[in-house]
């Protein structure tokens, strides 16, 4: 835990620090004791399914065993691609068993519940389009992206001099930007927003990034709708001598000073967390969360390359330099 | 209750044994969330993805400096008592390895990459310690010695 490897207390003593237990000041006495709790007891048959898209792809496994090490359940497991026929496989499932908590991690296994419409909740990670399923009922799940609040704390914290910050974006993502730059002043920052209309727009891309000191890649599937159109922008911001912030780490390989993504094991305990609160009947809405978990990844190179002030302080909230 | 905190499960669950003493009520039902940072345990209860956060308190003032609008709607609940930080500690007969390994931790802050991975660890250096001139840090009897930062 970090309280154990922080900076020592110079009001105290070196080699002693304290950890403090927070609460949100509006949280009331009443919610903040009632909203979940833990079953006690493992029921004897399985209450849970989980429905993995694919074992073979790491994120999708670390999402799984941290869901598994959390919940207090026995779970059915079923890794979707070794099935011939998925779908009839998982229909099977259910008409067999009572399930009464269905857990998906990646789209195809959320496609597939989408289609059969089990009766139980269900609860999901690791969509990208998981916008589509926000205002269903009986849907609960982990959003993809980390909140632009903690992206945007993050940057600040870890480079202090970078103040003006470009985006392109399209309408869908209007209000999320809007929301982002009234964060960004709050944080001392400034956000120069580019709404993209036509195919056109990258040829133009040159007179935002002349006005800002870094690009911040957000998640926008109309912006970069292919692995040409991201190269082709990563290219023009080096051209423009401007580094690149990216939300996943997709991004590193283009060029990325820093990716800030969701950390994937954590989506997995937020999951289960979820679940035992669902079976224990204490959630009646819709819930979906944000990524409590951030995964940093900072490129040295990179930032040496642009030649950032890189706040070494912060170093402690990064969790994988690349170094070469 | 949801209790967000960094790091280890089981050394969390000890530090809130102690801090809520007072509070059985909490002590027996909370659900922990394992988060990768501090700054991740403060930021999901500003959130809502958590009903409480266990963090560092250089954390909070970190995050409160930083960005005032988040860190000033949170309310410490308790503290701890003083925790040791990280500790390396080695048998007392050193072999050629293990004094070359604390040689090279003893020499950390003198280089670049040293420093970034003291800083990564969010340590500012090591020191020598002294088990024995601790409050209340009994060792039973162990023969070691050890750094600290």
């Amino acid at each position: 835990m970090n309280w154990l490897t922080r900076h020592p207390v110079a009001a105290t003593t070196k080699l002693l620090n304290l950890a403090v237990m927070v609460i949100a000041v509006y949280l009331t006495a009443a919610c903040s004791s009632s909203r979940l709790s833990t079953p006690t007891a493992h029921q004897a048959t399985p209450r849970v399914l989980l429905l993995n898209s694919d074992q073979g792809i790491a994120r999708y496994q670390a999402a799984q065993q941290a869901f598994h090490a959390t919940i207090n359940e026995e779970v059915v497991t079923v890794d979707l691609a070794d099935q011939r026929n998925p779908a009839g496989h998982v229909q099977d499932l259910l008409n067999q068993n009572r399930f009464a908590l269905v857990y998906c991690i990646g789209a195809k296994s959320l496609g597939i519940i989408d289609d059969i419409n089990p009766a139980a909740p269900v609860v999901y990670s690791s969509v990208l389009n998981w916008r589509r399923f926000a205002d269903l009922q009986r849907y609960h799940g982990i959003a993809s992206e980390v909140p632009a609040a903690t992206q945007l704390a993050l940057l600040r914290y870890l480079f202090p001099e970078v103040r003006r910050i470009g985006v392109f974006h399209s309408a869908d993502n209007r209000a999320w930007i809007s929301h982002a730059q009234q964060i960004a002043g709050q944080l001392g920052l400034e956000i120069k927003a580019e709404e993209i209309r036509g195919p056109r727009w990258l040829e133009r891309s040159d007179a935002l990034l002349a006005k800002v000191d870094a690009l911040w890649i957000i998640s926008d599937h109309n912006t970069l709708a292919s692995a040409e159109t991201a190269k082709t922008l990563f290219s023009k911001a080096d051209q423009a001598g401007r580094p690149v912030f990216a939300y996943h780490p997709f991004f590193n390989d283009l060029g990325s000073v820093v990716t800030i993504s969701a950390d994937l094991p954590t989506t997995g305990r937020q999951a289960a967390v979820l679940a035992m609160a669902l079976l224990s009947n204490t959630i009646d809405a819709p819930v979906i969360q944000y990524p409590a978990g951030s995964y940093v990844t900072l490129n040295l190179r990179q930032v040496f390359k642009y030649r950032l002030r890189l706040n070494e302080s912060a170093l402690d909230s990064v969790d994988l330099i690349i170094a070469r | 209750l949801v209790i967000a905190a960094s790091g280890s499960t089981e050394l969390a669950k000890l530090i809130l044994e102690a801090m809520l003493t007072d509070r059985p009520d909490l002590a027996s039902r909370y659900q922990l969330l394992s988060v990768p940072k501090d700054i991740d345990a403060l930021m999901a209860v500003t959130f809502g993805m958590a009903d409480a956060a266990l963090s560092n308190e250089l954390s909070l003032t970190t995050l409160t400096d930083l960005y005032p609008e988040q860190g000033n709607t949170l309310r410490v609940l308790a503290k701890s008592q003083p925790l040791l930080h990280m500790q390396v500690v080695a048998p007392r007969q050193l072999g050629s390895t293990e004094h070359a390994l604390l040689e090279a931790i003893r020499q950390m802050k003198r280089t670049d990459q040293g420093r970034r991975s003291l800083s990564m660890l969010g340590l500012e250096d090591w020191a020598a310690m002294d088990l024995a001139a601790l409050p209340g840090a009994a060792v039973n009897g162990a023969r070691s010695k050890g750094v600290q930062p």
